[in-house]
């Protein structure tokens, strides 16, 4: 049994700038495996190893991560047994990275698990693990916060749905998108890093995996612009008085 | 003729998706995973539903697959930001080939394709896209519907029960609710805390606050993610819910993008922060610079006496 685990060779978009054309850039950013997909992969690994199961983690991204051995080295030395880096030509949008992840699945053929990072497996649409679920006609859950193999087969699940703890009981292969708080993962130290040296990876072009994309085309991008507010500035020492003053603009515009 | 799906799979709070649709489309029809009275709620302001019901015990997200085959032929297709409803969003998309888009801003059908304007890289630009074939789109659902809005004379709206296929999922006990329900969607009155705020033991009185002010309490993403001082379905931002309050009043929230875009539509910001050149500041309405700490009993204090009563009644 494999459980795979996606996860992205990314900067946080802290680090763009957004030029007034609209051109995104991304000039000394750093990409890292992030913090949200680094609980992904570390609850990918112990199941794995309650189970075991082998760890494959699957990064599907731009030309960038496939040209760059850290993409694979860095989330190797994150625990997973075996790592590919799926390369397209551009970045991928989230139903490019689902149906990419949907191949090397079919693929491997074994995989009984997936583990995504709930926010961070694309750009941030939390929607990689609903499409994936429904490219494989597998049940997928998101908000995981834990996960165990179920003795009579399958997985126990607790997820958080719209403020409700769940304890879900899925049969056969899953599909789970892991709350970032899920849990801590392991400390990395030089022994991680250089045992991550003689575990196998590989880059597969996104093209070798015959893939077609919905029709989507990009007309064009701009900066957000918040609206224009007022800006009044109430700063008194006395907190009695700052108290009326922001009473008073309540009161003033009726929103009391 | 044009028909636009709604998937809802967290109830009724679908109200921006329902007016959304009416600006699209000629038809509005709706899935309902949920129990008879959702159905029945959004029966009212849509012109059909179909009703998958799903039992206590039942997870709506193992409708996903049978939804998906339902919504085969769909050309638009609209959900909520709950989980559930992204399950079956998703599984729609993957049946139908559909690019799966959030965070939208705008929908227009212009030349015979949608043409529809999303926040990208995680809040900081807008991406104008055309799609010609089906789209699906995830946005905030917004207010509860079928309550005072709807025709209370009308026909009682037709709702056609589906009995699908479930796939192998199950919930064996109730799940246990985290916190007190809300309903951040329509709430005239919102309070931000974000990491500023800093003492979990402060969240007494910015209920206390909330109370007076009769107000919701949502929060920035670090203060329900790292510090889980809330609920994940309570902050605000790219990420998370979007509210449009008559007040959102943010307290210790530094106002990164990716959090102002969820308050945005509000039509009155006031933010408290000591430091005077947080980006709050200069995104509010009213900029307070102040110490939430020392200003909340202060605020308290002022609230009940301009309301004449005292501040126990006033926080009632
Ligand atoms: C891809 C991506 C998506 C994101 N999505 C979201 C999202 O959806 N929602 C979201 O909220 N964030 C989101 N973030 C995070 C966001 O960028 C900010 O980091 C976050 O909003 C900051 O939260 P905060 O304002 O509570 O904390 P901080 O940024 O730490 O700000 C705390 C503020 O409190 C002030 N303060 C300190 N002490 C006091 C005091 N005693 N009294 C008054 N003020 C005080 C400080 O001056 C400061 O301004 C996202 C980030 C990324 C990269």
């Amino acid at each position: 049994m494999t459980v795979l685990v996606g996860y992205q060779w990314a900067a946080s978009p802290k680090e763009a700038t957004v030029l007034d054309d609209g051109t995104v850039t991304w000039a000394g950013a750093n990409r890292v495996v992030s913090a949200a997909d680094r609980v992904a992969i570390e609850l990918a690994c112990r199941t794995a190893e309650a189970t075991g199961a082998r760890t494959v983690g699957v990064c599907v991204a731009g030309p960038q991560a496939g040209a760059d051995p850290r993409a694979r080295s860095s989330a190797l030395a994150c625990g997973p047994d075996e790592v590919v880096v799926v390369a397209a030509g551009r970045e991928p949008d989230t139903y490019e990275v689902a149906a990419a992840l949907a191949a090397v699945i079919g693929q491997l053929g074994d995989v009984d698990l997936v583990v995504l990072g709930d926010c961070a497996a694309d750009a941030g649409t939390r929607m990689v693990a609903p499409v994936l679920g429904g490219l494989l006609g597998w049940p997928t859950l998101t908000e995981v916060g834990e996960v165990a193999p179920d003795p009579a087969g399958g997985f126990e699940v607790v997820d958080d749905s719209r403020g409700a703890r769940r304890r879900t009981r899925v049969t056969g292969p899953a599909v789970l998108g892991v709350a970032v708080d899920a849990c801590v993962p392991r400390q990395l130290g030089l022994r991680q890093i250089l045992a991550a040296d003689s575990k196998p990876s590989r880059v597969v072009p996104a093209a070798e995996l015959g893939l077609t994309a919905p029709a989507l085309e990009v007309l064009d991008r701009a900066p957000v612009e918040l609206g224009r507010r007022r800006g009044h500035v109430i700063d008194e020492a006395d907190p009695a008085r700052t108290a009326a003053l922001l009473v008073d603009e309540l009161i003033q515009a009726g929103v009391l | 003729m044009t028909t636009a799906w709604l998937v809802a799979g967290e109830g009724p709070g679908v109200g921006a998706l329902v007016d959304l649709a009416r600006s699209l489309a000629e038809e509005v029809a709706a899935v309902v995973v949920g129990d008879d009275a959702d159905a029945r709620a959004v029966a009212r302001v849509v012109d059909r539903v179909d009703w998958v019901p799903c039992a206590a015990g039942v997870p709506a997200e193992c409708f996903a697959g049978a939804v998906a085959e339902h919504l085969a032929g769909a050309e638009l297709v609209l959900a909520g930001t709950g989980p559930a409803s992204r399950v079956l969003a998703g599984a729609v998309a993957a049946r139908t080939g559909a690019p799966v888009l959030t965070a939208v801003r705008e929908v227009v059908r212009t030349e015979g394709a949608w043409q529809i304007t999303r926040l990208v890289v995680g809040g900081i630009a807008t991406e104008r896209n055309r799609v010609p074939g089906p789209v699906v789109l995830v946005t905030e659902g917004g207010r509860r519907v079928g309550g005072e809005e709807a025709d209370s004379t009308a026909a009682e709206p037709a709702v056609q029960r589906l009995d699908l296929v479930r796939l192998p999922m199950s919930c064996p006990q109730a799940p246990v609710v985290d916190g007190e329900p809300h309903d951040l969607a329509s709430a005239a009155r919102v309070v931000g805390v974000g990491r500023g705020v800093r003492d979990p033991g402060e969240l007494e009185v910015v209920a206390e606050l909330a109370r007076a002010l009769g107000a919701e309490v949502a929060c920035s993403r670090p203060v329900a993610e790292d510090l889980g001082w809330f609920p994940k379905d309570r902050y605000l931002g790219v990420s998370g819910r979007r509210i449009s309050p008559r007040l959102y009043l943010a307290l210790g929230i530094s106002g990164q993008l990716q959090h102002m875009i969820g308050v945005r539509d509000a039509a009155m910001i006031v933010a408290v922060n000591t430091d005077r050149r947080a980006p709050v500041m200069s995104e509010a309405d009213v900029a307070v610079v102040a110490d939430v700490h020392t200003l909340l009993p202060a605020l308290l204090d002022e609230l009940g006496r301009v309301r004449g009563v005292p501040l126990a009644e006033v926080a009632r």
